[in-house]
């Protein structure tokens, strides 16, 4: 009486290690290889009539404008006793941002690049940085304005020589603004 | 100040004295840096050879500024070292000083003193961008933010003097970015 379910038993390991067996040739992995784990990515469509954008650190360079960009503009409506200097700042840091973004869309091909700064929201009366004290307020942007100098310094290394300029050009400027500031 | 860009201070023809050093753009880059490289140098060099000469007359019509304008032929005398010295590593011979200069407007009063020390620091800014900007090395580029960021910071100071506004500019050396 035990041989046939003897039997069913061998039938079912059989059939549960063929399936992991499958399962492993399906996923393209050897789980008893020494080899270096295989990374995977996802392809792009073949149908895809543009190139993926290339990792670049301007994009990073472009990010730290952006909230530079962003707190000064917060400041601008928060601090009434620096309002002309901080104004002043905020222009030339709206530009950086223009020139970063046109240079980040010239460097993939695209000159429609989202989030560009056009789209950037007026400032508003109240500051989400919750630098309401005019001091306060000017030791961020001193803060924003020397980790854009770095920023932009560090940069120059792998920059192509368009870039260069570029970089040289708005670390030599925020270096002024801190001096401004001091 | 380059000779060839308009505004500038540019060398005057009818000085007698010649430059006893090679004329612009005679390097021939077969030294360690491009030619492209070399002759940004160049127009480096020529800009705080033309600095030096100029903020004599700064000093002479503004001499309230004289500490300001001790500090700027320090520091363009040091650059203006520093240049010559990166040509000779790179092959080539660095340009001299022309014996005079034709300065943009004429130079009578402190107004027009801090306006020439304006146009001064503006064109060594722009030459030194430039060099940033015709070299893949690193130190280089290091070395030409350096001093354009120096500029910069001084034409903020001679603004300041001169009552002008805005202080700061966004792109300190580029081509619209004049005095």
């Amino acid at each position: 009486m035990h041989e046939p379910r003897r039997h069913l038993l061998t039938r079912r390991a059989l059939l549960a290690g063929t399936g992991l067996g499958a399962l492993v040739a399906v996923a393209g992995c050897n789980p008893f290889s020494k080899a270096a784990r295989t990374v995977t990515v996802t392809a792009e469509p073949t149908t895809s009539s543009q190139p993926p954008a290339p990792a670049t650190p301007i994009l990073s360079l472009v990010a730290i404008t952006r909230l530079h960009l962003d707190h000064l503009n917060q400041a601008v409506a928060s601090d009434a006793r620096d309002r002309a200097v901080l104004t002043m700042l905020r222009n030339d840091v709206q530009a950086h941002l223009a020139a970063l973004e046109a240079e980040y869309g010239r460097s993939i091909g695209n000159t429609a690049v989202p989030g560009t700064s056009s789209s950037t929201p007026p400032p508003t009366g109240t500051s989400s940085t919750g630098a309401n004290d005019p001091d306060t307020t000017l030791a961020l942007i001193r803060g924003d304005a020397g980790k854009a100098q770095s920023a932009f310094t560090d940069a120059l290394a792998g920059a192509t020589r368009y870039q260069a300029e570029l970089y040289a050009s708005i670390a030599a400027c925020v270096a002024t603004h801190r001096m401004v500031l001091s | 100040m380059s000779t060839t860009r308009p505004g500038e201070t540019t060398p005057d023809p009818s000085a007698a004295a010649a430059p006893t050093t090679a004329p612009p753009g005679s390097s021939t880059g077969t030294g360690s840096l491009a030619k492209d490289t070399i002759d940004a140098l160049q127009a480096a060099l020529a800009s705080e050879h033309a600095a030096l000469w100029a903020y004599g007359l700064v000093a002479a019509y503004d001499p309230k500024a004289a500490a300001a304008v001790t500090a700027a032929i320090t520091s363009h005398q040091n650059t203006r070292d520093l240049a010559a010295n990166l040509i000779v590593q790179g092959g080539a011979t660095p340009v001299g000083p022309d014996p005079a200069y034709t300065t943009p407007h004429p130079v009578t009063d402190v107004a027009t003193a801090q306006a020439l020390a304006l146009i001064i620091e503006s064109d060594c800014a722009a030459a030194w961008r430039s060099v940033a900007g015709h070299t893949d090395d690193s130190t280089l580029r290091g070395t030409a933010l350096s001093a354009l960021t120096d500029c910069a910071m001084r034409m903020v100071s001679w603004r300041k003097a001169a009552g002008d506004t805005p202080l700061t500019i966004p792109f300190p050396g580029a081509p619209t970015q004049s005095a």
